[in-house]
């Protein structure tokens, strides 16, 4: 879990265009709050906090009933990986943002967290 | 001996994930028109269920077998089979008490809904059942053991399946029997994987919808059988 507590909310448009995140479906026009890193989703329905960009390797369909429990802002599958085609088309279905990005978990939030400062 | 028709892993409408067809009197009548005649319920995390199945069950001429599918610490679904309704029960209420409880909208991830013996709505539990409850595979598998019951790991192939989500089959607690759902997910891992354990298979259908139950395993009981029987010829 990474918290700064000088971590500002950031606009999800900027860290899309600035860290070269690809937006799978969903809204960007949001402001991320925290960011939170976990793969086990039981882990994340127990400590993930509303308004957090979600960093993880995992890209089947449970990630979105997490999302959902949870009320993250954004889900991002690192690591290059690809979200199941399953995951993307209920994604839209239900609005969820989803995004991808090629750069490991802990490099991302240090991104994140870099732009969550400045 | 002869062999019956057993269709292990079916979803009632208390797992948020079944449609809202899926009451016990509905699953009875399929399994029974499909000439099923065992039937496991196995809802997340749950037996409330179980005492309505049992009764439907009988009525269409069919044998219970009590079910609940666990999700543990791991993230691992795990089906956990009972002789009785009761003790499933007082395993659920022990399984319950180490559930983390998160509210959730259940108007995108589906409804959780117990029913009567009529097949009526009669509850709606509001925390998600399918989150995972703090004991690993190890205590899940000691505690059922003790309950005399048996322990099948659900879709292992699949996500949140044992081998899926942990890449091995670990030594304890000694899995004898996997679960799995589609006959290329079978071929993968007898390819892929060295089973020193000697686990063997079943086929499951892990029905969350009434058209998707249908005969796809059988076990051998002699012409009477008790659920005892069943847990045995399982293993």
């Amino acid at each position: 879990m990474v918290k700064n507590s000088s971590f500002t909310e950031i606009d999800l448009n900027r860290a899309v265009e600035e860290l070269d995140l690809e937006l799978v479906t969903g809204d960007i026009n949001k402001k991320i709050e925290g960011i939170y890193i976990c793969d086990l989703l039981s882990n994340v329905i127990a400590s993930a906090s509303s308004g957090d960009i979600w960093l993880t390797v995992q890209g089947h369909l449970n990630i979105l009933a997490v999302a959902d429990l949870t009320d993250v802002a954004a889900v991002v599958v690192v690591e290059g990986i690809k979200p199941d085609q399953d995951t993307v088309e209920r994604a839209k279905d239900r609005g969820i943002t989803l995004l991808t990005s090629n750069k490991p978990a802990f490099e991302l939030a240090i991104d994140l967290s870099y732009l969550g400062r400045h | 001996m002869a062999l019956v028709e057993i269709s292990l892993h079916n979803h009632t409408v208390l797992s948020p994930c079944a449609e809202l067809e899926m009451t016990p009197a509905n699953i009875m009548a399929r399994a029974a028109a499909e000439g099923i005649e065992i039937v496991g319920i196995t809802d997340h995390n749950s037996a409330a269920n179980l005492r309505a199945a049992e009764y439907q069950a009988e009525r269409f001429g069919l044998e219970l077998l009590p079910g609940i599918e666990i999700t543990s610490t791991e993230d691992i679904h795990l089906l956990a089979f009972f002789e009785t309704v009761e003790i499933a029960e007082s395993i659920a209420s022990r399984i319950g008490q180490k559930l983390f409880k998160r509210e959730y909208n259940p108007e995108r991830i589906g409804y959780q809904i117990v029913v009567n013996q009529d097949d009526e709505f009669s509850e709606v539990i509001d925390y998600f059942l399918p989150a995972a409850v703090s004991l690993g595979i190890n205590e899940i598998g000691s505690l059922v053991a003790k309950a005399g019951g048996i322990l099948i790991p659900a879709h292992v192939f699949r996500s949140q399946g044992l081998i899926k989500t942990l890449g091995f089959i670990p030594e304890k607690p000694g899995f004898k029997v996997l679960e799995y759902t589609l006959d290329e997910e079978l071929g993968q891992l007898k390819a892929k994987y060295n089973f020193k354990n000697r686990a063997s298979f079943i086929k499951s259908t892990d029905s969350h919808f009434i058209d998707s139950i249908k005969k796809v395993a059988r076990i051998e009981l002699p012409a009477k059988y008790s659920r005892k029987d069943i847990l045995g010829a399982l293993l």
